[in-house]
């Protein structure tokens, strides 16, 4: 039965020693908000559209004041929380759970819950804040467990047992439990198999047909970097500007950035498999700097793409070379004049390969030039793929 | 000017090679904080091609938390498993990048055996 919209939130923690609808989605809330406080989303939101110089949102920060809510500063990192929880179920003197144990026995006593969130309503700190999720994942009712799930997810170290609370909350007969638990786990994990089963036939068709989908893959010691991933410089250019088919959600295919052989090898199986996961067929890659040698080895697993662009490849021919076979459209090298990295890497600059397009543009030595979005601007890379 | 600093380092590079000295080898891991990417990537390539003479530097850093993803990275890459035990702690580091390089580093490890 769905739950009874609530008009006037109970702020603070009284909500956690009632029952009833209003309570039980102000406990809800309570856990999701604490969550955006310790990752920070208020900040966030607001560098995001007011630039750097606000520091938090007005708007959200006012709801959390209506829900009673403590400030809480930005904490990100995760905590050991197996010994939080030992700590935490001492205290109350309740039963210690067993690792091998996968699904979590309810807190029947509600005390516990009430106890918990009144010292995090008094104390106000990221340590009150983590027990008081770390407990409502025993709570009796699946919203209380699924939203203390989503919001433990960035910080607790026990990844694999939130997942599970969440997997669970997908099955639930309640919609809201559903929508919460799916999010979270699309965010927690997004190559879950759950979600796949979720969407349905007719999602993963949509995704199979979709074979104008182009692919940003970093290169070594990149997997951090911002101008790749969607939001970047490089990402947000050329989505906007060259390649609207760009993907751009936030399971987009990274690897380690090592630099070995090994690293390469492994991030070539992963490239595979997740083009599989994603249902994609043909798809254009645009590579930088020894991910062009990942995708050459991705086509050697028998991958199958589109059009493949080759930023700053450093050439180990016949080490890495492409499948020929395996690539529908071109392969296009873009580079400089004497790029110094490769030269560390004794790598070669030009490709003597058959089937592949040189292209040099007019700059010396920079290896990361060309992902830069002014750089194809000025030189019209463009028309070069 | 990058290029020179870059000139440097491959000349620091030769200079480690050629007497063995580790200050030679200290000033590549020093520009593994380098704010431009081409040190830093010219330093990283030039200390996994140094090989297991890097490893003491490397080892050092780690325990320092110096440039940790990238450090975790390098050693992952040398291929030496008698550092996977220094590697695994951080596996489950507070710091969700330091965590991940770390268990790429691990795996990368394991692909080696």
């Amino acid at each position: 039965m769905p739950y009874e919209p609530v008009n006037t939130p109970i702020p603070g923690p009284s909500s956690f020693s009632q029952s009833g609808d209003a309570a039980t989605l102000t406990q809800a809330a309570v856990l999701l908000a604490t969550g955006a406080q310790l990752r920070g989303d208020s900040r966030r939101l607001r560098l995001t559209s007011a630039g750097p110089d606000a520091a938090r949102d007005p708007a959200l920060d006012e709801e959390f004041k209506l829900l009673g809510l403590p400030e809480l500063a930005e904490s990100t990192g995760r905590i050991n929380s197996a010994y939080n929880r030992q700590l935490l179920l001492s205290r109350y003197k309740l039963p210690m759970q067993s690792d091998a144990i996968l699904t979590e026995t309810p807190i029947r006593d509600q005390s516990v819950f009430a106890d918990v969130a009144q010292r995090h309503f008094a104390e106000g700190s990221s340590k009150s804040a983590l027990d008081l999720m770390e407990i409502c994942l025993r709570h009796p009712n699946e919203l209380i467990r699924v939203s203390a799930a989503a919001a433990y997810s960035e910080h607790s170290s026990e990844l694999d047992r939130l997942i599970r609370i969440l997997v669970a909350g997908t099955r639930s007969t309640e919609d809201l439990v559903r929508s919460i638990s799916a999010t979270a786990l699309a965010l927690a994990s997004p190559d879950h198999a759950r979600l796949r089963e979720m969407q349905g036939p007719a999602l993963q068709f949509g995704a199979a047909s979709a074979s104008d989908t182009t692919m940003l893959v970093h290169g070594t010691w990149a997997q951090n970097s911002p101008w790749w991933q969607p939001g970047g410089d490089f990402h947000t250019y050329i989505l906007q500007s060259v390649r609207p088919d760009l993907y751009s959600q936030a399971d987009r295919f990274a690897w380690s950035g090592g630099y070995s052989d090994a690293a390469r090898a492994l991030a070539a199986t992963d490239l595979v498999a997740w083009v599989q996961n994603h249902h994609e067929q043909g798809l254009d890659l645009i590579t930088h700097s020894h991910g062009g040698n990942v995708a050459f080895l991705a086509t050697q697993n028998g991958l199958d793409l589109g059009e493949l662009i080759l930023l700053s490849c450093p050439v180990h021919v016949p080490k890495y070379q492409p499948d020929m076979t395996h690539i529908n459209k071109k392969v296009v090298s873009i580079r400089v004049h004497l790029d110094l990295v490769i030269l560390a890497d004794r790598g070669g600059q030009r490709f003597n390969f058959p089937g592949i397009a040189e292209n040099v543009l007019p700059i010396w030595f920079d290896h990361f030039a060309t992902h830069n979005p002014d750089v194809w601007k000025k030189y019209n890379v463009p028309a070069m793929i | 000017m990058w290029i020179l600093k870059a000139i440097g380092l491959f000349l620091a590079a030769a200079g480690w090679r050629l007497t063995g000295s580790q200050q030679f080898g200290a000033m590549l891991i020093r520009a593994l904080s380098a704010k431009n990417e081409n040190l830093k990537n010219i330093a990283g390539i030039l200390i996994v091609r140094a090989g297991h003479r890097s490893e003491p530097l490397l080892q050092a850093a780690l325990q320092r938390r110096e440039n940790l993803p990238m450090t975790l990275s390098l050693l992952g890459d040398l291929g030496d498993r008698m550092v996977e035990n220094e590697i695994r702690p951080f596996s489950t580091d507070r710091d969700p990048q330091v965590a991940e390089a770390a268990r790429q580093a691990l795996r990368v490890l394991a692909s080696n055996r």
